[in-house]
């Protein structure tokens, strides 16, 4: 089994380049899972749904996962709750790792943490993924 | 406020600049601002920076000419900015800026809707100046209260000079992706 974990800025470029439809082709032809966790779909999905402008994006992202071509962690059997903790760990090294006048300096928030935590907890399952 | 003398310094010139009409002048005086506007990720700091820019875009279109009254309000109001800065009171600070975007909002007119418009793109711009300084784009949006996806659409059309930053060259990039859809 391998994995793809896609974070919220490709899935942004894919679909206002409307090369969406590719990562259907892809999936086909992948043996494996593309995968974007509930954060990363609260970006691309629920919050730019409620926006008119965006709301066409939003919708074919949501449509990929109906159809099953972008899943969740579950579907590899991640468990949600070990994820939310690596997240949090990865959030707090990484937003204390820089500190600018006496300061910690916020770096990244939940959607690209959570990328980064599935990738550890899919490679402790020794999964092959790349995000 | 983060590095108060600084901004200071920032908006006495922005006032020059306002009355000379020096439009390159105001923008090198925004992305000034941008690496404290990064680092101490104060929403004031980010506030000058997107009220700055937003400037230059209203001496660009030669609306102050055209309405001297909004351009005399302006000018108050970045010397009010001026004296709470130089007060250090940060509500104050708070205050005059939040008055200083209400009012260009609030001016009627033909004007209205380009104004709002500057300040939706002086934000997405400013972001994406932020963005280039290493915050995510997910930190980056929130803090500038844009979308992801304006974020994304602008820095993706503008590209940014990678020269520094260190990455998987192309070749490697391809033969990674190769790998992956090996059977």
């Amino acid at each position: 089994m391998k994995a793809i974990i896609f974070d919220s800025g490709t899935l942004i470029s894919l679909s206002m380049n409307g090369l969406l439809d590719e990562l259907e082709k892809l999936k086909k032809i992948f043996d494996g899972k593309f995968l974007v966790t509930k954060d990363v779909k609260r970006e691309v999905v629920d919050k730019p749904i409620t926006i008119k402008r965006f709301e066409l994006e939003a919708l074919r992202i949501r449509k990929l996962i109906d159809d099953k071509v972008l899943e969740m962690p579950n579907s590899l059997e991640i468990n949600e709750n070990e994820l939310i903790k690596q997240i949090e760990n990865i959030k707090n090294i990484t937003n204390s790792t820089f500190v600018g006048d006496g300061r910690e300096i916020h770096l990244i928030d939940s959607g690209e943490a959570s990328c980064l935590a599935l990738s550890l907890l899919l490679n402790e399952k020794k999964i092959k993924n790349v995000g | 406020m983060q590095e108060a003398e600084n901004v200071l310094r920032i908006l006495e010139e922005t006032i020059e600049a306002i009355k000379k009409e020096e439009v390159v002048q105001l923008r090198e005086l925004s992305n000034q601002t941008i690496h404290t506007a990064s680092t101490s990720q104060d929403p004031d700091n980010v506030a000058v920076a997107v009220i700055v820019y937003s400037l230059s875009k209203i001496v660009e279109r030669g609306a102050f000419k055209e309405f001297p009254d909004f351009e005399k309000k302006v000018l108050h109001l970045l010397n009010e900015v001026i004296i709470s800065v130089k007060k250090r009171n940060p509500k104050e600070i708070h205050d005059c800026l939040s008055e200083i975007r209400k009012t260009i909002e609030s001016f009627s007119g033909k004007l209205k809707e380009y104004i709002k418009d500057v300040f939706r793109k002086a934000s997405i711009n400013k972001a994406s100046k932020i963005y280039e300084h290493g915050l995510s784009i997910e930190r980056t949006s929130s803090l500038l209260g844009i979308t992801m996806f304006e974020l994304a659409s602008y820095a993706g059309e503008r590209g940014f000079d990678e020269k520094e930053e260190k990455t998987i060259d192309v070749k490697s990039r391809i033969k990674l992706a190769m790998e992956m859809f090996e059977k």
